[in-house]
């Protein structure tokens, strides 16, 4: 019987998230005889799993329950550690994200299998498999040579490019009922956040305000660009730290991973730890008024200048 | 409250590192509480202005760590174990495994971790070790009240801000930029000094089946194309390549 690879599928009300798609291009060219499963959970899944078979996977595992309706680690953990252990295989993948982060630790723990986390390469080289994955606040690259054996791994956001949608599906969806304890924590109540940041995941335009924009003025400036150009407007953490912009829109480690066509990187001096979310970007711009920042080490277009000078007569010259 | 805070150590994430053969090279005084840990050691030490109750804090490490749970108790924790190893690589499950079985014969109502530590980022430990003692925990925590004997915890959900009542124990992590941790007074200093500090010597006994090979610097080059001339043409330059990639 064929190894079998399962991968934690992840949805939102807008479909199946991306990271879901990237996690299944990550194993895809390397494991071709393994059978790859998708592991849904959550609460009427059925149009999600129909669309999953377009993106040439074996079989959808789909576990509906009212109690998986909103992500808890508390309940997930028992749905994903009994799934595990049933299909046994030879590779788990999650997303490194909210919930992959939150649950891997104890599947690894339960199944006492190692879990590589953040993962940003993946290759086999004879028996053994190599991986990577960011380390030192993204200063290094870890690389690792694991032995033959099972793993977990959490896949950093934005590395692997998803497959084109297949005109057929393939595969086979199963449904199946897990047992749900009720958590010890429950939820007694939510507040809808605002989804400003909804939109960098997607961005082919971002413009990233640093703490060299001063003030609200000058965030301003760069919510106008990005309207000009039809992009989004991301934020350092010394952006965040200025009080121009709550943490919903920082990019970097403690925030997204963004892989936009153009970053315009915008008083930005360019620490590791912001750089770390921008690495996907096809091409990186810099404005910075000190020509010493670093972030021009690491753009592709360097414009020294201030920005209050530089950005009205770019969103002029853009209009033209 | 009774709380236990994980602290771990880790070089200042300021502080450029030097590889040797694929090797980190360390400066010894580069080494900080790590920032995530240190934002849970201030918030457990805010809970504690609140509800009362005491701080212990626990790292796994070389016997240097020392200085940085001193540091811890200057800030305000009431205790500090060191879990001394040779220095190894610091394999999370390890790590989690060696805080669990200490932990197990400690008396507390909260644990509380950084959500990942700034050089390995594994995000791994804190989860690890409430799945051990088979503990609840709730990850990226923004509040932790206690109301009536009651827990009151406020998680920064995907879409939405969460809020979960239960009972103790349980685990929390914490995100950065939750706190400023507060720094060391010279009284906190000076009674650092005398707080209880215990050192308890382990041995790493885990069978990894996989070893950090080395470390690279990631290849980050790009064009570097500085755009120079009067201010005008710069504009326009900046402008066409823009249109040109669009």
């Amino acid at each position: 019987m064929a190894d079998k690879i399962l991968i934690f599928g992840e949805v939102s009300p807008n479909g199946i998230k991306t990271i879901t798609l990237e996690c299944i291009s990550a194993v895809k060219n390397l494991y071709k005889n393994e059978e790859i499963i998708v592991l849904l959970c959550g609460d009427k899944l059925q149009l999600y799993a129909e669309e999953l078979l377009y993106y040439g996977i074996d079989k959808v595992l789909m576990v509906e329950n009212t109690k998986l309706t909103r992500f808890s680690p508390q309940t997930y953990n028992q749905v994903i550690w009994h799934v595990q252990k049933e299909v046994n295989p030879t590779l788990t993948v999650f997303g490194h994200t909210e919930i992959g982060k939150a649950v891997t630790p104890y599947l690894s723990e339960k199944a006492n299998i190692p879990l590589i986390s953040n993962i940003d390469s993946l290759n086999i080289e004879g028996t053994n498999i190599m991986v990577s994955r960011p380390a030192y606040s993204g200063k290094l690259t870890e690389q690792l040579a694991l032995v033959k054996g099972s793993y977990i791994f959490t896949v950093k956001p934005k590395i692997w490019t998803p497959f084109p949608r297949n005109e057929q599906a393939t595969g086979t969806i199963h449904s199946k009922n897990v047992i749900v304890e009720e958590p010890i924590y429950f939820l007694k109540e939510r507040i809808k956040k605002e989804e400003k940041s909804e939109g960098l995941n997607e961005a082919k335009i971002i413009i990233g305000a640093g703490r060299g924009v001063q003030n609200k003025e000058g965030f301003s400036l760069l919510q106008q660009l990005a309207n000009t150009l039809g992009g989004t407007v991301g934020v350092s953490r010394g952006a965040v730290e200025l009080g121009v912009s709550d943490s919903s829109l920082q990019i970097g480690q403690t925030g997204k991973i963004v892989a936009p066509d153009i970053y315009i990187a915008c008083g930005i001096s360019g620490a590791i730890q912001h750089l770390v979310g921008v690495t996907s970007a096809k091409t990186i711009i810099a404005i910075n008024n000190d020509p010493n920042a670093p972030i021009f080490d690491v753009a592709d277009y360097g414009l020294v200048g201030d920005l209050f000078e530089i950005i009205p007569a770019l969103i002029e010259e853009l209009k033209r | 409250m009774n709380m236990i805070v994980l602290l771990s150590r880790t070089i200042s994430p300021d502080d450029p590192i030097e590889l040797v053969n694929g090797q980190t090279v360390v400066d010894p005084t580069s080494y900080i509480i790590n920032p995530p840990d240190a934002i849970a050691l201030e918030e457990a030490i805010q809970l504690k202005e609140k509800y009362g109750g005491t701080i212990t804090v626990i790292m796994v490490s070389p016997i240097e760590g020392e200085k940085q749970l001193r540091t811890a108790l200057a800030m305000g924790a009431d205790a500090a174990i060191l879990l001394e190893v040779d220095p190894i690589e610091e394999y999370p499950a390890f790590v989690a495994r060696k805080i669990a079985d200490y932990i197990k014969s400690v008396e507390f109502d909260l644990i509380l971790a950084g959500d990942f530590a700034t050089d390995g980022a594994s995000s791994q430990v804190g989860p690890r070790v409430a799945t051990i003692l088979d503990i609840p925990y709730l990850t990226n925590i923004q509040k932790v009240k206690k109301e009536k004997g009651k827990m009151i915890v406020t998680r920064n959900g995907e879409r939405d801000i969460e809020t979960y009542h239960g009972s103790t124990p349980l685990l929390v992590t914490i995100p950065q930029g939750l706190h400023v941790p507060r720094l060391a007074s010279v009284l906190g200093i000076i009674q650092a000094k005398k707080k209880p500090y215990k050192l308890v010597p382990i041995e790493y006994n885990e069978l990894a089946s996989y070893h950090p090979q080395q470390y690279l610097f990631p290849n980050m080059q790009r064009k570097k194309t500085m755009i120079q001339g009067d201010k005008s043409t710069e504009i326009t330059e900046l402008a066409q390549i823009i249109k040109k990639l669009k």
